[in-house]
């Protein structure tokens, strides 16, 4: 059990390490991006566009839903005109940025592993490393800063999106005007807060990419280890979600 | 002839398991040398080796003056623009056209100018007969063609060492004939040292100025192919045996 325990604990901090490495190589490598714009806005639209219809959807759901529940729960206390700032604040706060994480590592977070473990084991990584050519820079650079730059955007997308959502099933659920559900909104709902949000889908879009490219360049062993570099992208990436998640949100109230 | 390559006492081993056992080879300028073997006796891991994709668990390796195995990723890079490695898979980009593969070395890493690049890289293409499809994807390619792509990537960076990883492994005789040709034909007329690491004894035959007999980690047999083909030394014997049957 203790030969376990330590030996995971190992892999953590090995893992941990890689991913840093390959974030802070990224940094460093970033000038060099000028030599790639076109693989950039490649991986920006794919990291970016392409996640804005998913991303809509899902977080139009997730306004509904908590307008849903919060509205009748509010009702009991016959305060429910206080639910646009419910809304507002858990969406642009917590949820538009971790639920757009979360859609954004399941789509483009797999894709990458799986796209990099591919090129790993049909040797084109090999190949590259042949001709003198970094894969961190060629791969991995354009698509960790297409995760950093895009979320930011997607978090806003979201943000509206979901408060949206809350303001439909406010007005024919809950019964209440558009017009008081968006002045109670606007009313709690400050810049500061926006900017919160978006800082923190900013710094989780650069861990999914860190991450996943991580994953998918030490994968290993055909087609079944790509499949296993896909999953280790996705639930580290989720786990580095949610923890990230929490030590912002007290650096952030710390500083409040 | 001066060596080229030069390999002493070099041992690699994957967790726990030995694939080379106290290898030495040396390779000399202009040579083309053979390595035969059978499948998964680390044939690709000595290439692989040679140029610094793998790091051995001892022994040195040396490419001209510059050993391989001291030198740091930043140093085998400058290294690496002289040496070319023709993957067993053909390792091209899925999402690059076949022009874009043949000129990302010369973009990405000698960096030579846009009009001096496309001259080059049609040139190479149509060495290999593949003048028209630069165009094309990799997906949209035969095996045989992905090979030839692969074959002119190498060629538009002009290496003085091409290590070539099963060249004809997969092709058809005509087609394997071709490469095999053109592989004599860059000894010929450029002096282009080769390592090729092959199954196909009618290949080794053809091509090699000396045969190597990888066994168990180490070279049991090194000589010319008159030589290979007169010896009794029981592995590669056990080895053309097979092959004939």
């Amino acid at each position: 059990m203790l030969t376990l325990t330590g030996r995971f604990v190992l892999e953590l901090c090995a893992q941990t390490g890689d991913i840093l490495k390959l974030g802070g190589q990224s940094i460093s490598l970033l000038p060099k991006l000028r030599r790639h714009p076109k693989r950039f806005i490649e991986q920006l639209s794919f990291v970016g566009a392409e996640t804005v219809p998913i991303t809509i959807v899902l977080s139009f759901f997730v306004g509904m839903v908590l307008a849903l529940q919060s509205g009748y729960q509010l009702q009991k206390y016959g305060i429910e005109d206080k639910v646009g700032a419910l809304v507002g604040l858990s969406i642009v706060k917590e949820l538009g940025p971790v639920i757009t994480a979360i859609i954004l590592a399941a789509r483009a977070g797999a894709a990458m592993a799986t796209s990099l473990g591919t090129m790993v084991v049909s040797e084109e990584v090999d190949a590259l490393r042949s001709f003198g050519i970094n894969p961190v820079e060629f791969l991995a650079v354009p698509r960790v800063l297409a995760c950093f730059v895009a979320l930011p955007f997607l978090v806003i997308v979201a943000d509206a999106v979901g408060m949206s959502g809350g303001a439909i099933i406010s007005n024919s659920y809950i019964g209440i005007s558009f017009h008081t559900y968006w002045e109670n909104l606007y009313a709690n709902v400050n810049f500061k807060e926006i900017f919160n949000g978006i800082v923190k889908g900013a710094v989780f879009g650069f861990l999914i990419g860190a991450i996943s490219c991580r994953a998918g360049l030490a994968s290993f062993g055909g087609a079944e280890g790509v499949g296993r570099a896909t999953t280790r992208a996705v639930v580290t990436s989720l786990i580095a979600i949610l923890i990230t998640d929490y030590f912002i949100t007290r650096f952030l109230i710390y500083f409040d | 002839m001066n060596p080229l390559i030069r390999v002493k006492d070099l041992h690699v081993q994957f967790n726990g398991t030995r694939v080379l056992d106290g290898l030495d080879m040396e390779v000399c300028e202009g040579e083309i040398f053979v390595i035969l073997g059978p499948s998964g006796v680390g044939k690709s891991v000595l290439l692989k080796n040679l140029i610094g994709l793998l790091r051995p668990s001892s022994g040195r390796i040396f490419l001209g003056d510059a050993e391989v195995s001291a030198l740091s990723e930043q140093d085998l890079n400058v290294l690496r623009e002289n040496v070319g490695m023709v993957f067993q898979g053909s390792a091209l980009l899925n999402s690059l056209s076949v022009l874009d593969n043949v000129a990302l070395p010369l973009r990405e890493r000698h960096k030579l100018a846009e009009e001096e690049i496309i001259p080059r890289c049609r040139q190479k293409l149509a060495l290999v007969g593949l003048q028209d499809a630069e165009e094309l994807l990799p997906a949209q390619l035969s095996g045989g063609m992905k090979k030839r792509v692969s074959i002119a990537r190498v060629l538009a960076i002009e290496p003085r060492l091409i290590l070539y990883d099963e060249p004809t492994v997969g092709l058809d005789p005509i087609l394997a004939e071709g490469v095999d040709g053109l592989i004599l034909e860059l000894k010929r007329t450029l002096g282009v040292t080769s390592l090729v690491v092959t199954h196909d004894l009618d290949s080794a035959f053809l091509l090699a100025d000396r045969i190597a007999m990888l066994h168990e980690g180490k070279f049991h047999f090194v000589g010319t192919p008159d030589q290979f083909r007169a010896t009794d030394n029981p592995i590669v014997r056990r080895f053309t045996q097979r092959g004939k049957k």
